[in-house]
């Protein structure tokens, strides 16, 4: 498989798909298109709101879009090779929307660098709080089993908050919309309560390693302590050890293969 | 010959996230990419930022040094060589904040000494066609302070920072040509610096200081067709 094969798969692209598509035949149109589309994925990703398919062809392809896997394949190289991002597809009710991932592996001083806003940083470590919650809960927690738990920390469901401002809009509809959360309406208690699980951009973000030993590190146990969550750990490292496997049973561009 | 890596992405990714650093701070960073900064700093960070541009330069972006008018201190600013570098500032600026901004860049512009009081800077949202509230103003503000566009000085007065100064370098100069000076020295943008009362042209304080070292005490104006004696230093 070659590195483009690797990413049109990456990209949900099967080769037929392919074939239908039209590329562009200028080459310097197409690498202009490709170029403006490297360039609003990144101006994009800083407001981690998923980017949608429908406005990259409006937007960059203007109304050509036939010519998308094309360019989005090539765009999704550059992210890569230059910039060090992945470009993630969502699926489900998010589908037809991309993410950028931070593909280099990066140890605690040098996530510093690239994270230098209070404000966001700030809101990282409340969706880390959460996600741990959710976590630990065996993946998901009720809306009023959270705001209890948050009380603890001094965040209440109907204050202003001094740093989160209005902090119900930003767990219930920011991060949901930034792929951290996702809410699911339970019926079966009345009045009907929201269910809230860990979003597509955290599954792809963070490793349930890291969050299980971060848990573990603020209450003071071990994560043996925690079958559950183990399981879960071994399942993920299973998943990315086999596609390691595949990945390294072709021989070709290494720099950006992990 | 330098092989691009992680550690030039890493790099891009800070420059991206911080839009400028100093000279201290590059150093912190060029170190968590991975390169020895102990010896040969200087080099190697020309060559790490040249082949950086090299790879960007396709998305009309590239990492230049520029100097803070005020103290002459040297930064790496993450630039836009578009011309429409207003435009990029449109995924984190508001198109009211946007104008406002615009407002702020007219008046320093205008104003002889590159700087505007933070009363004027506020009453400035009285110019906007959709008006913008006191308190939301002086928010905004504080924002592109903290995004390193402007600087407040001890009085409260606003100047346009060195990131704005690369950045909208080109904006500045299409936009207000009848005001914009250069600095007869080093050629480039000057708004903050000193004048000459003879022949009006305006130096960047670094660089006529430079320039008035060499000259030692008969010091003449910079300027090769004024060179009236300079007095007293005049401060615009
Ligand atoms: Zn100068
Ligand atoms: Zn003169």
């Amino acid at each position: 498989m070659s590195l483009s094969q690797a990413f049109s798969q990456s990209l949900g692209v099967s080769q037929t798909q392919g074939r239908f598509g039209v590329e562009i035949s200028d080459p310097v149109e197409k690498e202009k298109r490709v170029n403006e589309l490297v360039q609003y994925m990144l101006i994009m990703d800083q407001k981690k709101i998923p980017i949608k398919k429908r406005d990259i062809n409006r937007v960059i392809l203007k109304g050509q879009n036939r010519a998308f896997n094309g360019v989005m394949e090539e765009a999704a190289e550059k992210l890569l090779e230059v910039y060090g991002f992945k470009i993630i597809e969502l699926q489900d009710k998010l589908k037809d929307s991309y993410i950028l991932v931070n593909n280099l592996e990066l140890n605690e001083s040098q996530k510093k660098l690239i994270n230098t806003n209070q404000k966001d940083n700030a809101e990282m470590g409340l969706v880390f709080v959460i996600l741990g919650m959710i976590f630990m809960n065996q993946n998901v927690i009720h809306e009023d089993e959270m705001w209890h738990a948050l009380k603890k920390l001094g965040i209440f469901q109907d204050d202003l908050h001094s740093t989160f401002g209005n902090v119900k809009n930003l767990i219930m509809k920011e991060f949901v919309r930034k792929g951290y959360l996702r809410t699911e309406l339970n019926t079966s208690t009345d009045p009907p309560t929201n269910d809230i699980y860990w979003g597509q951009r955290a599954e792809h973000e963070i490793t349930k390693r890291n969050m299980l030993s971060m848990v573990c590190d603020i209450n003071e146990t071990q994560p043996s302590d925690w079958t559950y969550q183990m399981q879960l750990v071994m399942q993920e490292d299973q998943g990315s050890q086999q596609q390691e496997a595949e990945n390294s049973a072709v021989p070709g561009p290494s720099s950006s293969s992990r | 010959m330098e092989v691009f890596g992680d550690g030039h992405r890493l790099f891009i990714q800070s420059m991206m996230s911080r839009g400028m650093m100093n000279i201290s701070e590059v150093k912190e960073v060029i170190s968590e990419c991975g390169l020895d900064v102990e010896t040969e700093f200087k080099d190697k960070v020309v060559k790490f930022v040249r082949l950086i541009n090299q790879h960007i330069g396709p998305i009309n972006l590239e990492i230049r040094k520029g100097l803070e008018e005020e103290n002459g201190q040297p930064y790496y600013i993450l630039a836009n060589t578009a011309e429409t570098s207003i435009s990029r500032l449109s995924s984190t600026y508001s198109p009211n904040e946007l104008e406002l901004f615009k407002k702020l860049i007219e008046s320093i512009v205008e104003n002889e000494d590159g700087k505007i009081g933070s009363l004027a800077a506020m009453n400035l949202t009285d110019k906007l066609e959709k008006k913008i509230g006191k308190e939301e103003a002086e928010n905004f503000f504080n924002r592109l302070e903290d995004d390193r566009w402007i600087r407040k000085n001890t009085n409260g007065k606003i100047s346009l920072s060195v990131r704005s100064i690369v950045e909208l370098d080109q904006y500045i100069k299409d936009v207000y040509p009848d005001y914009v000076k250069f600095c007869s020295l080093c050629t480039k943008l000057c708004l903050q610096g000193r004048g000459c009362e003879n022949c009006g042209a305006k130096f960047h304080i670094r660089c006529s200081n430079v320039f008035f070292n060499k000259q030692g005490s008969n010091k003449t104006c910079p300027e090769p067709n004024c060179r009236a004696p300079w007095g007293q230093v005049v401060i615009h």
